[in-house]
């Protein structure tokens, strides 16, 4: 059986394919595809699933069923259904280590601490609010800012010898900071490292209560980020359990994993009820 | 569903058809704030209003009186005073239920803002015999104002018979609120709020007929499906029918904490009471608001009983921004939550401005939640069945 899920954010698009074997049992993933979003979700969807379908060589008609998940999740025609992504992050996360308890989720506009129970059911999640503080997208103008690219702004962060910090609340804010102390002489490797330390704060405030004193993990495309990881471990005074898996396609893996569940529960019923 | 239809109609204007006919009639229309004792205005043969901003789609005008920390509603509330909208109405009763609403009164009265009759009723806020005597003595203030700037006179009899005509609004209400606790309940939350906006909006008489005719009209209706999620919401003001509806698109509410809601038909005056005056007092400082000093307790006892009362699954609780009662109030049931001892449920918090959207983030927000109910409720109706779009 072959089982797909789809996620598409407010800057990336992501495709995870599962198969299983003859029992449908014992999921395993053959195909995983990111992109930067296109304008419209679903050319983003039908584009990423294509590649991952390419990939190995089979096409729309193999997959046994699909689920949609993140910000464009009710404009992907080809799903079956869709789950919002908070319950994808907590179902992917638990797939891959069942020992987890909480995550904190970063993405392109959204910021989520997530807290799972001991069947990887939901228990609670907080949001950010309305603002792009704290999430990827403020990553993405400082990095602009400093003329370097989104990946360089974590290693780069590591040099930094001199402790500064960057204290606007809010992102357009904080870039006029950053370019503010760029103009003033402050080096980009110290700029870097502030930054990184501003998004850490931000994102602890948010999920102190939901991941303290729990096995916890960070998944989303800041989680590749060593210096937000770094200074966040710091702050909350844990460290993140390490995933065997692309922490940028959780989501997406929640959501195969969703549509093997539906395919379980749902399409025996569906087969009885036309019989 | 012609009743309800009508009643939808209502709660989508500031104005209607009934006030203009009242008015062509020479009938006075009063506009007030929260929950003040409407008898009296009735009593003095005038229509009570509850003020809204309905209609509201910018603040630029009310911008100019509000700084940036006030609550979006007195601030769309203003917007529209200042565009001419609320120009049938023959006076304003403003209260210090809190100081956004008050500087409403403030601005109005500074800058000459309103026309006719400006009155500001001062309530109290905790409920002891000195602070009920108080109000009392407030509230025939109230009735003099009335009577010495309209030239009418508000009799003991006239307030008797408008307690009763409004207690009667209130039983019917009540009616209604029991029929939701069906499942599936008959009627959706978004109904709700639309009636609660009308039967505020409408001369009390045309009301109360019509409230009775819809609740004959709802034996047997069908919104949802069974077994669908129910949630309870608790709120200050909410007057927002489309964000009912994207609450309650995979779910149905079926209890409320609002000002358009419980607080607005819980707790009858006493008709028994020699003094109609004194049934006023004691009733209108028995809603459990979270204005009240002390009524902490009352409200998570009444907020529990109500999720009980009504099944609900879950608990959504959304604030204005700015509005520090519910914000305050807001951090309690978190924390109440989390002891788990007094108030035991999943539990969502929203927070959001009159009338503006972010549709998306509220959506996922909700969808989220209804995912985590179903999680832990382990329903037999399937979460894909529920989200299937």
């Amino acid at each position: 059986m072959i089982f797909a899920g789809c996620d598409v954010g407010s800057l990336t698009a992501k495709a995870v394919i599962l198969m299983t074997n003859q029992d449908n049992k014992d999921p395993v993933v053959i195909s995983s595809e990111l992109m930067q979003v296109r304008p419209l979700p679903k050319q983003s969807a039908t584009e990423i699933m294509q590649k991952a379908l390419d990939d190995i060589n089979i096409s729309f008609e193999d997959i046994d069923a699909c689920c949609s998940t993140g910000y464009g999740r009710e404009e992907i025609s080809f799903a079956d259904f869709n789950i919002s992504e908070i319950s994808c992050h907590a179902r992917g996360v638990y797939f891959i280590d069942p020992s987890i308890r909480a995550l904190i989720d970063i993405g392109g506009q959204d910021l989520k601490a997530i807290r799972i129970d001991e069947k990887g059911r939901l228990l609670d999640f907080k949001m950010n609010n309305r603002c792009a503080a704290g999430t990827g997208r403020f990553l993405e103008i400082s990095a602009q800012v400093l003329g370097i690219s989104i990946e360089q702004l974590g290693p780069l962060s590591l040099q930094s010898k001199k402790n500064i910090s960057v204290t606007g609340q809010c992102s357009i804010f904080a870039e006029m900071e950053v370019t503010h102390k760029l103009y003033r002489g402050v080096r980009r490797t110290d700029l870097a490292a502030a930054i990184n330390k501003a998004m850490a704060l931000r994102v602890s405030a948010l999920a102190k209560k939901i991941v303290q004193g729990v096995p916890t993990c960070i998944t989303g495309g800041v989680s590749k980020n060593i210096g937000v990881v770094n200074n966040l471990e710091k702050i909350l005074g844990m460290s993140f359990k390490k995933i065997a898996f692309d922490p940028q396609m959780i989501g997406a893996l929640g959501a195969a994993l969703y549509a093997k569940e539906y395919f379980d529960k749902e399409l025996p019923k569906q087969r009885k009820m036309r019989a | 569903m012609e009743t309800l239809d009508l009643f939808k109609e209502i709660a989508q204007t500031n104005y209607n058809r009934y006030l203009e006919e009242a008015k062509s009639k020479g009938t006075k229309i009063i506009g007030y704030f929260c929950n003040i004792p409407e008898e009296i205005i009735m009593a003095a043969g005038m229509i009570p209003y509850r003020m809204r901003a309905v209609e509201s789609t910018k603040t630029t005008l009310g911008d100019i009186w509000y700084s940036t920390i006030n609550c979006s509603f007195p601030r769309n509330c203003l917007d529209q005073i200042l565009e001419g909208k609320f120009n049938f109405l023959d006076g304003l009763v403003v209260m210090n239920s809190c100081d956004h609403i008050r500087r409403l009164y403030d601005n109005c009265k500074y800058g000459d803002l309103w026309p006719n009759f400006l009155y500001m009723l001062a309530v109290p806020h905790v409920v002891t015999p000195e602070s009920i005597r108080q109000f009392k003595r407030e509230i025939n203030r109230f009735r003099l104002a009335l009577e010495e700037h309209f030239n009418v006179s508000i009799t003991q009899e006239k307030i008797k018979e408008a307690i009763s005509t409004c207690n009667h609004t209130r039983k019917l209400l009540g009616e209604l609120y029991e029929l939701r606790k069906q499942d599936p309940p008959p009627i959706k939350g978004a109904e709700i709020l639309a009636i609660m906006l009308a039967c505020t909006a409408l001369p009390k008489e045309v009301a109360n007929a019509s409230l009775e005719t819809l609740l004959s009209e709802l034996n047997g209706r069908v919104v949802i499906p069974k077994g669908s999620p129910r949630l309870m919401i608790a709120a200050g003001y909410l007057e927002e029918i489309d964000y009912m509806d994207l609450i309650e698109k995979d779910a149905v509410v079926v209890a409320d904490s609002l000002c358009y809601g419980v607080r607005y038909l819980r707790n009858l005056v006493d008709e028994n009471k020699d003094d109609p005056i004194d049934a006023l007092a004691y009733r209108y400082t028995s809603i459990a608001c979270p204005r009240m000093i002390e009524s902490y307790d009352d409200r998570i006892e009444t907020i529990n009983n109500d999720i009980k009362e009504y099944n609900a699954d879950g608990l959504i609780v959304d604030n204005l921004k700015f509005c520090l009662h519910w914000q305050v109030f807001r951090f309690m049931i978190e924390n109440e939550i989390e002891k788990g001892e007094r108030l035991s449920c999943p539990l969502l918090v929203l927070e959001r401005e009159l009338h503006t959207g972010a549709q998306g983030q509220v959506k996922t927000r909700i969808q989220a939640f209804l995912e985590q109910i179903h999680d832990r409720k382990d329903q037999k109706v399937s979460t894909h069945e529920a989200f299937k779009y």
